[in-house]
């Protein structure tokens, strides 16, 4: 009985942790000038994964704010080198959104270029999603990349 | 400080409110200890707060472990100036931070 109230309790006090920091993050999101709001980023960078905040589950989280998400994922990667496939996959899903919507010639091919270095120095991505992503598109230098990893993988 | 005005409630009241208006040093030594301390804490606020010294405040409730009232006190300090750097700091510290101690907790099954 003790035990299944403890873990009642512990659920209970997990998700209001949960929520304060993201109900704070988005505010402090919303207040802050643009040129500072990427600083809110290091609410997550600076915090140790635990069952509350897994990697993954920040990164989906904060997807709706995709430059956010980037500089998490990448921080989690470069930084923390964590090698879940999950994980650089998912960069590289928002390095192909972004190249894709940006409209600034010059942004556009320092993002690609970031791109190509990013997947010549990873080896966990799924591939074939990737290549599926990429076949309808003008991106044919990175679609080249994917093919020569999955030629190197067999 | 003597370790007999910890536990004079009066006095050491005074101490936080005294120091957190005049002496910055003694202040962030006071703060250390708070948790040892028997003070009146809502009155410690409440004193600060009629003097505009939020970030004092969320500073005295955040080394209480009241975590959301200090980060509460910070943002609303951030609604009015959006470049108050030592309360984006602190906010993004305190949040940072959160949860870690309950996590480990968790880990230990307890």
């Amino acid at each position: 009985m003790i035990f299944i109230s403890s873990l009642i309790f512990s659920n209970s006090r997990r998700s209001s942790d949960e929520n304060l920091v993201w109900t704070y993050f988005y505010k402090l999101y919303k207040i802050l000038p643009s040129e500072r709001k990427s600083k809110c980023v290091e609410i997550f960078t600076r915090k140790e994964p635990s069952p509350t905040f897994l990697p993954l589950k920040i990164a989906e989280r904060l997807q709706n704010i995709r430059s956010i998400c980037m500089e998490y994922l990448v921080d989690a990667i470069e930084r923390r080198k964590m090698i879940d496939e999950d994980l650089h996959t998912f960069l590289a899903t928002l390095f192909i959104e972004e190249i894709l919507e940006c409209q600034d010639l010059e942004k556009r091919d320092e993002i690609r270029q970031q791109f190509r270095q990013f997947m010549i120095h990873t080896n966990y991505l799924k591939v074939q999603l990737l290549i599926g992503k990429l076949q309808n598109t003008s991106l044919r230098f990175e679609l080249a990349i994917l093919h020569g990893k999955v030629k190197t993988m067999h | 400080m003597s370790d007999l005005l910890f536990f004079l409630k009066d006095l050491s009241t005074s101490l936080v409110k005294l120091s957190a208006q005049y002496e910055e040093e003694t202040f962030k030594s006071v703060l250390t200890r708070l948790r040892e301390m028997n003070f009146d804490m809502e009155d410690c606020i409440e004193w600060l707060l009629e003097r505009k010294m939020n970030h004092n405040a969320a500073l005295v409730y955040k080394h209480m472990g009241e975590s959301e009232k200090s980060v509460n006190i910070w943002t609303s300090l951030l609604e009015n100036d959006g470049q108050l750097e030592s309360a984006i700091d602190s906010v993004i510290d305190s949040l940072a931070k959160y949860g870690i101690l309950f996590s480990k907790c968790i880990q230990r099954n307890y």
